[in-house]
């Protein structure tokens, strides 16, 4: 079927079967790379995006549900990884791998969004996405230098 | 298994006879201003016009930045301006047909600065040099009146010339001899030793890396892939008319069981471990592949593992350890030693299969084509991957190209390449189009690699003064190499002790993973040593301290000094975390500490580092636990970016935490039960500790590896420190399956 998707702020028609996750449209019909696929299950967040200010796991979103959405994928934060979120990222060097963090930066984005400066706990219940590197402790601090260099 | 300073020396002597290939010469004169395309020297470098150098990385980067250290370590010597580097990964095929003068392409066991560190230095310093005469013979200038400074020649007088300016000359100088090249001395470093941010920081937070699963082709296929859900099950048959009708399949692929390549160099003990007969579906995306893979009925002969379980051979295992088994390690008279022990105590503990789950999907894209197969894969072993593409393909090595991108997570599941010899399979079947093998999670979790179950039963006796006398340790566990070095390399000299150790076959073919069998014996042996110190009424420290005692090293031990080495790295680094961790301070009920000391001697010519830790808990009494404090000293030998190092240490704590917590894949009618996260949890941001001391200890030694000694340390601290606030004695994992209250 052809489904009307808004992404980072452009309308595209993509022709997929509609039960397709929107995963899977954004990496191999969008060529999107930057969205990763971890558990295709809604456990890992590696595949989070922004869709209407919510973080979502775009593993567990229908293409055909993600339809009148507003989404946004890491593709979308900036041209040049200066966003603040990315940028508290390169100071404090959170990356290993890699592999987690598109979804651990948008899933930061929305939760800063909603709430500007957010306490350990709040963190702790908000952001359950998987790092296997183990680079929790730096997401930790990233996430309050961000919310710190925003105000 | 071993490698020493022979070795190293003539893996050197490789690099300095490293073939040249100069660039095409005609129409051009040598002494000509500048060269017009790049040009490699000594294959470790390429020069581009404008002065960039591409680096040649021989690792695969999953995370543990070698993409960056390495690179600091050949600028270093080379004298580069540091923004001009730009590495990139290696090129297998061109490693073989040069003899391998990379010297060491297995990202395993922690290695990489440890094999690389001489070598690349050496190659910097080999390419300085060749500058440096470049540079002399175009000017008539003395070498000894030129200096190098940020990718460039300075002459008197202050007139430089790029490196891009004198490589094309450069490249005609024969490479100077290893032994007449000078390296630098430490106190000139403006690279190693310096937190450098990594090199690619900026594309691994804008999503533009590329891993193995990224890669996209022109007319790709997709191709989801079933294994035989019992390990050394056979494909019998499958019905294809179930998903005929089903949109966008191109084929279903029969894929032979057999070789799944060498988890580590020949040399190091590489062995093939296998792998199964597979199904794949190939269709025009990977959704339609694997919902098509979900519907087709595939029939399999389970094969001789049908029936295995868990906890069948943990029945086994726990029975072969009440007999007599091979002794790998003895001293004095165990058994009259034991007879006149004030004090005895028993215990056995146990160790579950496991999995190191990295979050990149295994993944391969294969691409066969009249001219040659092209295969890409996030693999920790791409020098092998490339070898195992060609045996696949039937074709001569020099046909096929292995691209290595970057790997999103490895833990040493990427060391085994089965799912190379998958892709290329698939290709081999689909001739002309590049198809794309994903993995499901899934997938992973049916058809990991895991690290040995085990059952380790301890004996010891301790004297009237709580002193350890007597020590006995029994270990079976399942398949894989002989890893006797985690009940038998203790750093101590017990007067009386006897280990014995033997394996059972099991279902799953080994695998590497993070803190590989340290993880298991530190914590068992520390785990019962914690045991003795309070039957004996001792501080922990003060128990291992008594043990860690040079004076017991037997005078005629070969290898004497490294024994006492060993000791003291143990004892300087035990000493360092009581320190920062304040030892002594008591904690109420409900909050406990643990402690561990130990290094990765797996035997005793091992270049290892040296790792203490202290781990702070509480139990609220109800069952819940949380980590409040961890404290890691780590001694590494040289520190190539400190920042990469403590990276290192913090996944390592969290590993330990998550193998503590969690880790444990179950078999049962010889599957795995584990489906995905949803059965098999990890440390998350809240289960994460928040406080976290890590000291590195400065060294002038050689680079020792930094990727996982954290991890057995933490996870034996951890786990003692539950006993200590009142919790039950921890003995087998995880600890998802204890009740941790208590009133
Ligand atoms: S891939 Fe979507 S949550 Fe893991
Ligand atoms: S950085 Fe590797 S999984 Fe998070």
């Amino acid at each position: 079927m052809k489904v009307n998707l808004k992404i980072n702020g452009a309308l595209t028609t993509v022709e997929v079967d509609d039960d397709t996750p929107l995963l899977w449209v954004l990496r191999d019909t969008l060529k999107m790379k930057g969205t990763k696929y971890g558990c295709g299950i809604g456990q890992c967040g590696a595949c989070t995006v922004i869709a209407d200010f919510q973080a979502t796991r775009s593993c567990s979103l229908a293409a055909s549900a993600a339809v009148g959405l507003d989404i946004t994928t890491i593709e979308g934060l900036s041209r040049d990884a200066d966003q603040f979120v990315q940028k508290a990222w390169q100071d404090l060097r959170v990356p290993q791998c890699g592999y987690c963090q598109s979804g651990m930066i948008m899933a930061v984005t929305a939760l800063l969004s909603k709430s500007s400066d957010p306490t350990d706990d709040e963190i702790d219940r908000e952001i359950t996405n998987i790092c296997r590197c183990g680079t929790y402790e730096r997401i930790r601090a990233a996430i309050h230098a961000a919310a710190n260099n925003r105000i | 298994m071993q490698t020493d300073r022979r070795n190293l020396l003539k893996s050197m002597a490789a690099v300095s006879a490293g073939v040249v290939f100069p660039v095409a010469m005609s129409g051009c004169r040598v002494a000509d201003y500048g060269p017009a395309t790049p040009v490699e020297l000594i294959s470790w470098v390429v020069i581009e016009p404008n002065n960039t150098v591409r680096i040649r990385i021989p690792q695969s980067d999953i995370g543990q930045g070698v993409i960056t250290t390495l690179s600091q370590v050949l600028a270093e010597e080379m004298d580069l301006d540091w923004s001009l580097v730009r590495p990139e990964f290696f090129d297998p095929l061109t490693n073989l047909k040069r003899g391998n003068v990379y010297v060491y392409t297995c990202t395993e066991s922690s290695w990489s600065a440890d094999r690389l560190f001489d070598p690349m230095r050496m190659a910097g310093a080999q390419i300085r040099q060749m500058m440096l005469i470049a540079a002399s013979r175009r000017s008539g200038i003395a070498i000894e009146d030129l200096r190098t400074e940020n990718s460039g020649v300075v002459f008197p007088g202050g007139a430089r010339h790029s490196y891009a300016e004198l490589a094309l000359l450069a490249s005609h100088t024969t490479p100077p001899e290893p032994a007449k090249v000078k390296l630098k001395a430490a106190a000139d470093y403006r690279l190693i030793g310096k937190p450098v941010k990594r090199l690619d920081l900026k594309q691994k937070t804008n999503g533009t890396l590329q891993y193995g699963i990224d890669v996209d082709l022109p007319s790709m296929l997709y191709a989801a892939v079933r294994q035989s859900p019992v390990y050394g099950g056979k494909l019998v048959s499958w019905d294809e008319t179930a998903i005929a009708k089903m949109p966008g399949v191109v084929k279903v692929v029969r894929i032979a069981g057999g070789s799944s390549g060498l988890n580590g160099p020949i040399a190091d003990g590489g062995e093939d471990y296998g792998m199964d007969d597979a199904v794949a579906v190939v269709a025009d995306s990977f959704w339609r592949a694997r919902k098509a893979l979900l519907a087709l009925p595939i029939e399999w002969d389970e094969g001789p593992f049908a029936n295995a379980s868990s906890e069948a051979i943990m029945a086994d295992l726990t029975r072969r350890v009440g007999q007599t088994q091979p002794v790998v390690r003895e001293a004095g008279d165990y058994a009259a030693a034991i007879g006149r022990a004030a004090q005895v105590l028993e215990a056995d503990y146990s160790y579950p299969f496991m999995d190191a789950m990295p979050l990149e999907p295994i993944n391969c894209t294969a691409w066969l084509r009249p001219e040659g197969l092209q295969v890409w894969a996030s693999t920790q072993f791409a020098q092998d991957a490339h070898r195992l593409a060609a045996v696949t393909a039937g074709l001569p090595p020099e046909r096929v190209q292995f691209n290595l991108p970057y790997t999103g997570g490895a833990f040493g599941r990427r060391c085994q390449n089965e799912y190379v010899s998958q892709g290329v399979q698939i290709a081999k079947a689909i001739p002309g189009r590049p198809i794309k093998l994903i993995w499901t999670r899934e997938e992973m979790m049916a058809r990991g690699y895991p690290p040995p179950i085990t059952v380790s039963r301890f004996k010891a006796g301790l004297d009237e003064n709580g002193k350890v006398i007597a020590w006995f340790n029994r270990v079976v566990s399942g398949t894989a190499p002989d890893q006797s070095y985690g009940p038998a390399r203790l750093p101590h000299y017990v007067p009386n002790l006897q280990i014995e150790y033997a394996r059972i076959k099991t279902p799953q073919p080994f695998g590497w993973m993070r803190g590989v069998a340290f993880t298991q014996h530190v914590w068992m042996n520390q785990g019962f040593q914690d045991e003795l110190a309070v039957a004996a009424g001792r501080d922990r420290v003060d128990l291992y301290m008594e043990l860690l005692d040079e004076t017991t090293v037997p005078a005629d031990l070969k290898d004497r000094g490294v024994a006492v080495n060993r000791i003291r790295n143990m004892r300087d680094a035990l000493n360092r975390v009581t320190k920062i961790a304040g030892w002594g301070e008591r904690l109420p009920r409900g909050r406990g500490r643990g402690i561990s000391v130990n290094d990765f001697s797996y035997w005793v010519t091992y270049r290892t580092g040296t790792a203490a830790a202290v781990v702070d808990v509480t139990l609220d009494g109800k069952g819940a636990l949380r980590v409040d404090r961890v404290f890691v000293v780590l001694n590494c030998g040289r520190i190539l970016n400190p920042e990469v190092v403590r990276g290192q240490v913090e996944g390592s704590i969290f590993w330990a935490i998550t193998t503590a917590l969690y880790g444990k894949i179950t078999l049962k009618d010889g599957r795995v039960v584990e489906r995905n996260f949803q059965d098999h949890n990890v440390a998350r941001l809240a289960t994460a500790c928040r406080n976290i001391h890590i000291e590195l200890v400065q060294s002038d030694e050689h680079p020792a590896g930094v990727g996982e000694d954290a991890v057995p340390i933490v996870m034996t601290a951890m786990l003692n420190a539950i006993f200590d606030a009142g919790g039950p004695r921890i003995r087998s994992l995880p600890l998802s399956d204890h009740d941790l209250s208590f009133v």
